[in-house]
């Protein structure tokens, strides 16, 4: 089975999925996850050669490639972008875990400790650290949080993520507006 | 930690604080100070945090975290480990991962250690299959492909542990300086080589492109990263078709300009994403070749689209407009290397390497016998000068006479191996054979007391599979030789002379010895035994002798002589396709006892070690030496 071709399956786990189904969901992880890595790592290289990268949002393409081109059923569309912001959402925060241990001299991979100290604040930290205060957002207000993983993990516009949520524009826009300002200060008081 | 309560408390203040400007919020804030003090500095600090940077996390994860996701690539420092090896440095950045110079200590040698990023080594099927072909092409053991040690995985990396190679990448190659047409015919035979003995394995590159090609000092090349393409079949966004096998580099570019000279070496199959196949690789291989003798690739354009567009609809700019040196005959196999309709190209890289080394052997021998000042003809065609050779003649002829080496009437002590490009000299040579018996200008006579010199080495290749396993070597010392070792002997008069070679058929007991003529022959120095001063001669001038099954000692009799010899002239008669060289009786007695008698001339024979090599001097115009190789 080829993961870059529009794959009828996809279709078929989300409908069952969205019927309560949760074995479709076990179908469904894995293959969006590949998929989801697949593209996020082409569309990064992309974003650095094309100065004027487009804000698509990766996940459309992964369901463009995954789910049938004629179904445009909207509750499989909003399920689809709810999984795959999650996933990403997972695959973005393990990767920086791997990458930081790495650094940090975990296991075979080590740098003597001057090395090590001359590390600057990486990518991987930051968004180590956001996780960190996310996950303290998530436990205060879960909505807060759930948008976020859409907005910045799932790369879903405002409305996007309304309509995933089942919510208004405007409360997602207030929300967001908010969650940016908190979890930014948490970083700069660590 | 905030209770819920506090939070949303907090929240409905930072909006209402937000929603005012300057002189609004300040009175805002001094209010709120005085009725809520606890929360005034929360407010304000999410506030600043918020106008001081509003597009934090806009873009979304998987553009600000960019490197974290899509580039696993740390540079790794001197001293460290991977596995069991410890870098040393770091060799260079490659769209398909960092390579570092590293210790092996467990077997005290240097490895290449490539890191693959772990975008191309997530998807299980992939790694399998890339780690399948790549083992599959390193263990043909061809001296033109890279070969791997160890493919494996240390702290959650993937990495390629290979020989090291010492040398440039053809891309930097290509940077600094022009490259001569003989040494692109060199390069692209020995690339062509090691893709012919990969795709009979089934194995095909996909990604042939000068900066996986390595140059190294001694002149060997190596293909890198066979099988890695494997890693990055998926195809980029939706400009390119869903299931088609591009070669890495569209999505590892680091930079546009390598990204444009990267897609330029892509065939129409991949750009359409189509299946690939032996002739993708020879696709590819051609626009090598057509930019190291032009300096530029054929299918250009100004964006990566304009690029495949290139390749699939134009055709490549003429070769000679731009380099006009260039041999007519090296432009139509580049031409037809880049044919767009893959069944209209060479259909493997064995036919493609057979051109490209005819078209070396016409250049070595318009050079030597110097037909013409530069080489830009090849030898069939420059047959149309001399009259009564019809180049047809020679064309249709090279086609069938690759006959000629297999069968001999008596078990052959040497077999001739003579391939294709051989057999165009064989017939060509055969006319210019009569010609030149005429014309050979008499020798002056050398004075008797003179001392002769003659020197010669012996070039060893070995084989396996009837394919070359090794560079050639010269002799050193006394070898046993092997079933698949190949050899040939470079010989040089110092002086003006005459050379005849013979090698002493394995003689059975109580019979006479029966002897082939190994020089002069049809196919070597126009038929002609004489050779002028200095004159170097290679025996068999194209091909290799190889040994038969039978073990023993060869015995090659090497004549040297100051005037034509008449008993050994007459036997170049043997020296035809027909005859394979075997001197008949009762020339063969002759012969035997020419030798005998001649033999006690015995001369002075020295060795010479740093570059092995044998010299004969006599005072005597004749000298006779014996070269003896045991094979088993």
């Amino acid at each position: 089975m080829s993961l870059s071709q529009p794959n009828p399956n996809v279709t078929q786990l989300l409908a069952r999925w969205g019927t309560g189904d949760s074995e479709a969901l076990k179908e469904l992880i894995p293959i969006v996850y590949k998929e989801l890595r697949k593209l996020a790592a082409s569309s990064l290289r992309r974003g650095r050669v094309h100065v004027t990268i487009q804000p698509t949002a990766l996940v459309h393409d992964a369901y463009i490639k995954l789910a049938d081109h004629k179904d445009t059923h909207w509750e499989n569309r909003a399920q689809f972008f709810g999984l795959a912001a999650k996933l990403m959402h997972d695959i973005i925060v393990d990767e920086a875990r791997k990458r930081f241990a790495l650094k940090r001299g975990g296991g075979q991979l080590r740098v003597s400790l001057s090395q090590a100290d001359r590390f600057a604040k990486t990518s991987e930290v930051e968004l180590l650290e956001l996780e960190d205060a996310l996950a303290e957002l998530a436990v205060t207000n879960p909505q807060h949080a759930q948008i976020v993983e859409l907005r910045f993990f799932g790369g879903l516009t405002i409305e996007e993520t309304a309509e995933v949520l089942g919510i208004s524009h405007a409360t997602v826009e207030r929300s967001w507006t908010f969650s940016k300002a908190w979890l930014r200060r948490q970083l700069i008081r660590k | 930690m905030k209770t819920p309560e506090e939070m949303r408390q907090l929240e409905e203040l930072f909006h209402q604080a937000l929603a005012l400007d300057g002189g609004q919020r300040a009175f805002f804030m001094d209010r709120l100070r005085s009725s809520n003090p606890g929360i005034v500095a929360e407010v304000e600090s999410l506030v600043q945090a918020y106008e001081q940077k509003a597009s934090f996390i806009e873009s979304p994860a998987y553009e600000a975290a960019a490197h974290v996701i899509g580039d696993s690539r740390l540079q790794l420092k001197a001293g460290q480990s991977v596995g069991k090896y410890r870098i040393v440095s770091p060799l260079g950045r490659g769209g398909m991962g960092d390579v570092y110079l590293a210790d092996d200590p467990g077997l005290g040698r240097q490895v290449a250690l490539k890191l693959l990023p772990d975008a191309f080594t997530a998807d299980p099927d992939r790694l399998r299959r890339f780690v399948q072909e790549a083992r599959a092409a390193s263990a043909l053991n061809h001296p033109n492909i890279l070969t791997i040690h160890e493919i494996g995985e240390a702290e959650g990396a993937h990495f390629i542990a290979t020989e090291f190679v010492k040398g440039q990448t053809l891309r930097h190659h290509l940077a600094k300086r022009a490259i001569e047409v003989t040494d692109v015919l060199e390069i692209a035979i020995q690339i062509a080589s090691a893709l012919e003995a990969a795709h009979e394995a089934g194995i095909i590159h996909r990604d042939i492109k000068p900066e996986n090609i390595m140059l190294r000092p001694d002149g060997y090349v190596k293909i890198l990263d066979f099988g890695l393409a494997k890693l990055t079949e998926p195809s980029v966004g939706s400009r390119l078709s869903a299931d088609s096998e591009i070669p890495t580099v569209a999505r590892n570019y680091t930079e546009p300009g390598i990204m444009m000279g990267t897609i330029s070496y892509m065939s129409p199959e991949q750009a359409r994403g189509m299946l690939v196949g032996p002739q993708t690789d020879i696709f590819s291989l051609g626009v090598v070749i057509y930019e190291m003798i032009s300096g530029r690739t054929p299918f250009t354009g100004e964006t990566d689209a304009d690029v495949i567009v290139s390749i699939l609809t134009k055709g490549p700019p003429p070769l000679r407009a731009i380099a006009a040196k260039i041999p007519g005959a090296f432009e139509e196999i580049v031409d037809k290397a880049l044919k767009k309709e893959r069944e209209e190209r060479y259909q493997n890289a064995g036919e493609l390497l057979s051109d490209l080394k005819r078209l070396k052997q016409d250049l070595l021998i318009e050079q030597r016998f110097g037909v013409t000042e530069q080489p830009t003809l090849v030898a069939a065609r420059s047959h149309e000068d001399s009259p009564g050779v019809s180049t047809e003649n020679v064309i249709r002829e090279t086609g069938v006479s690759g006959r000629i080496t297999t069968s001999r009437r008596v078990r052959p002590a040497l077999t001739l191996v003579v391939t294709t490009v051989a057999a165009a000299v064989v017939i060509g040579g055969s006319l210019i054979w009569y010609r030149a018996g005429s014309t050979e200008a008499p020798v002056a006579p050398v004075q008797a007391a003179a001392q002769h010199t003659l020197s010669y080495f012996v070039t060893v290749q070995k084989y396996r599979d009837g394919k070359p396993y090794e560079k050639p070597f010269r002799l050193r010392d006394d070898i046993n030789f092997e079933r698949d070792y190949r050899l040939r002997l470079m010989v040089t008069s110092q002086q003006v002379g005459y050379l005849y070679l013979f090698n002493e058929e394995v003689a059975e007991s109580d019979k006479i010895p029966s002897f082939i003529i190994m020089f002069p022959s049809e196919t070597t120095n126009n038929g002609s035994a004489q050779l002028s001063e200095n004159q170097q001669i290679q025996i068999p001038e194209r091909t290799e002798f190889q040994f038969d099954e039978h073990q023993g000692t060869e015995r090659i009799w090497l004549v040297w002589a100051n005037r034509r010899l008449d008993e050994l002239e007459v036997l170049k008669r043997f020296a035809n396709s027909k005859d394979k060289g075997l001197v008949d009786k009762p020339e063969a007695d002759r012969l035997a006892e020419f030798l005998r008698s001649h033999r006690p001339t015995n001369p002075s024979v020295e060795r010479t070690e740093d570059k092995p090599e044998t010299i004969i001097r006599a005072n005597s115009d004749i000298l006779v030496h014996l070269i003896s190789l045991s094979h088993h």
